[in-house]
């Protein structure tokens, strides 16, 4: 062996481990009916590895995006795709429903999407008032509604409530949207005590075993609820580092400040299959782990900063028995960060900013298939579903692989 | 500066517009008969390959190919939701992504990046909005067209357009540009 090789085999025991990744540019095959994705809010994996991706189907300009809606039409393209788009393993459309329908009402904004154990389709919402979360059969038949509808009071023309995250560049185009969904609600304050209503309930994990889901509460609430999966009644919920939560207003995140005792935006709460609460506190850069009963285990604090809407958007864990891997969606900066789970240790990330595959603009939600491969969704003006090929776990030589390519393919040079 | 009257402007265009359909309809039921041949393409999705510094493109207004098959693009930098996406140049810093590329980039045949340049400079005054020409509307009826002509070639070119749609020409005058001005 000479020195080159001996130094080549110390780099890599030296290096860490991890689940490596290249984009599938293909996946997934192009849409039918000029059907283009609005802002992609949540994505999800079936036991089927179907792919369920929910977008925002009012944040198109119309004049430029989505001529073919207009009356007459203006263009030959685009029409937006309904609210929940369902793909087949090889990125077929396989299915679709979404929007206004018979006994519920369709958020103002939907948020995250999840598959529980039955195969439901559970749809959140992260409008000013959105308050419930909606329950669909895997071919959109509605099943159920959570949670008491915010008060209807006077209708406004609130274009977007409370919230501030779709400032995109949207905004730009707000007086060509036209309203598809409900009529806009006055925006509604948080709620984080409530025990009969959510407040911007975000995305949700299942266990099946004790019947519960766990509800990230929300873009306004700052908790953690824990519901009967087939009542909707909630049966506990807590706040940062377990304790109650209090909605009085919190500092803007700073990150040479002591970490905020409350949570900011809580948009996960994913259930590992030991038992572990792994919850999203976005704008406060931090992941806190807590057991079933909320009481608080551990928190880490992951690219802490950063600003804005903060590094933490969602959490996927890897498919090996062990979920060894946390994979973390940061929409600011723009990567998927690698972590180990035990120790909570940042091996890698992957990912860049851009519209090329494999890179993202605003990552919003993560999932993994039975296979192991990632699923992305992009939102404000990203609007897109990406798929990242599991390569299996090998060493891992750089903080940050950028734009995950064929190694063939990837850039040369300076 | 130059002047036209504006209605016939407006039913130029209606024209162009009306023969181009007529030409659509006709190229379609050609294709049907399948009695045509036309060039085929396919899509390269690994095409340019990933910028550095976390660079990001604006709207991209223009594309061209040099004699060495080298791909210059132009895009307008400025087009940007700054706390969404370019977060990296932000006060303060918001995120690690993204940063402006600056507006001309030009990549050789296989996608690498070779050369980025553009912007202000003191030898010159870069177009507010890369390829803008201003059409107002006087009260008069006259339409008055504002616009940087950095060449006899460009001149020549909108000439002629205005030619071509019938637009009778009134007038054409040079404006100093701000960076005359000064001296």
């Amino acid at each position: 062996m000479n020195t080159r090789s001996l130094l080549l085999g110390g780099l890599l025991l030296l290096a860490p481990e991890a689940p490596r990744f290249t984009a599938d540019p293909m996946w997934p095959r192009p849409m039918p009916n000029h059907w283009i994705l609005g802002s992609a809010t949540g994505v999800a994996v079936d036991a089927r590895d179907h792919v369920f991706v929910v977008n925002v189907t009012d944040t198109f300009n119309q004049r430029t995006e989505t001529g073919l809606e207009l009356d007459p039409p203006s263009a030959e393209c685009c029409m937006p795709a309904p609210n929940v788009v369902e793909y087949d393993a090889a990125g077929n459309v396989v299915g679709h429903f979404g929007g206004e329908g018979e006994g519920y009402d369709w958020p103002e904004m939907n948020a995250g999407v999840a598959v529980d154990p039955k195969g439901n389709v559970w749809i959140g919402g992260q409008g000013g008032a959105d308050s419930r979360i909606l329950k669909f059969a895997p071919d959109g038949k509605f099943i159920a509604q959570f949670g008491e509808g915010a008060p209807t009071g006077a209708a406004a023309g609130n274009p977007r409530g409370g919230d501030t995250a779709y400032g995109g560049v949207s905004r730009r185009s707000a007086p060509q949207l036209r309203t598809r969904g409900p009529v806009r609600l006055p925006a509604q304050p948080a709620s984080s005590n409530s025990t009969t209503m959510f407040g911007g309930p975000a995305r949700f994990s299942f266990d099946a075993r004790a019947n519960e889901a766990y509800v990230a509460d929300g873009y306004r609430n700052h908790r953690v609820a824990v519901i009967d999966l087939a009542s909707g009644a909630i049966k506990r919920y807590w706040g940062a580092y377990g304790k109650k939560p209090d909605d009085a207003a919190a500092a803007k995140y700073d990150p040479s400040a002591p970490v905020p005792t409350q949570f900011g935006v809580v948009r996960c709460a994913a259930l590992s299959a030991d038992g572990y609460v792994y919850v999203c506190d976005s704008n406060n850069d931090r992941i806190q782990v807590f057991t079933r009963q909320g009481k608080f285990v551990k928190e880490v604090r992951v690219a802490p900063q950063t600003l804005g809407a903060g590094s933490v958007w969602d959490i996927a864990f890897s498919r090996d028995p062990a979920q060894r891997y946390l994979y973390v969606a940061d929409g600011m900066n723009e990567v998927v960060h690698v972590l180990d789970r035990g120790s909570l240790t940042e091996l890698t990330s992957f990912g860049d900013g851009g519209r090329q595959p494999g890179q993202f603009y605003a990552v919003d939600a993560i999932a993994v298939d039975s296979k192991g491969n990632v699923y992305t969704a992009e939102t404000y003006e990203g609007k897109r579903v990406q798929k990242f090929t599991f390569n299996g776990v090998g060493p891992v030589t750089t903080a940050n692989t950028g734009t995950v390519w064929p190694q063939s393919a990837r850039r040369a040079g300076p | 500066m130059i002047r036209s009257r504006r209605l016939l402007f407006a039913a130029a265009l209606g024209a162009t517009f009306a023969a181009l359909t007529a030409g659509q309809h006709a190229l379609e039921a050609r294709a049907r008969s399948h009695d045509v041949t036309a060039p085929r393409f396919e899509v390269d999705p690994l095409w340019p390959k990933p910028l550095p510094h976390h660079w990001v493109l604006g709207n991209v207004i223009g594309v061209g190919v040099d004699a060495n098959d080298h791909v210059f693009i132009v895009h307008r930098n400025d087009t940007f939701d700054a706390p969404t996406e370019i977060g990296a140049v932000q006060n303060p810093k918001l995120s690690d992504c993204c940063v402006p590329a600056p507006p001309v980039l030009e990549f050789d045949p296989a996608g690498n990046l070779v050369n980025a340049w553009g912007g202000p400079n003191k030898d010159y005054d870069w177009p507010a909005s890369n390829h803008g020409i201003s059409i107002d509307n006087k009260d008069n009826g006259d339409t008055l067209l504002t616009g940087l002509i950095v060449d006899q070639a460009l001149l020549h070119g909108l000439l002629r357009k205005i030619r071509d749609l019938g637009m009778p020409l009134l007038s054409v005058t040079r404006l100093q540009t701000p960076k005359e001005e000064e001296k």
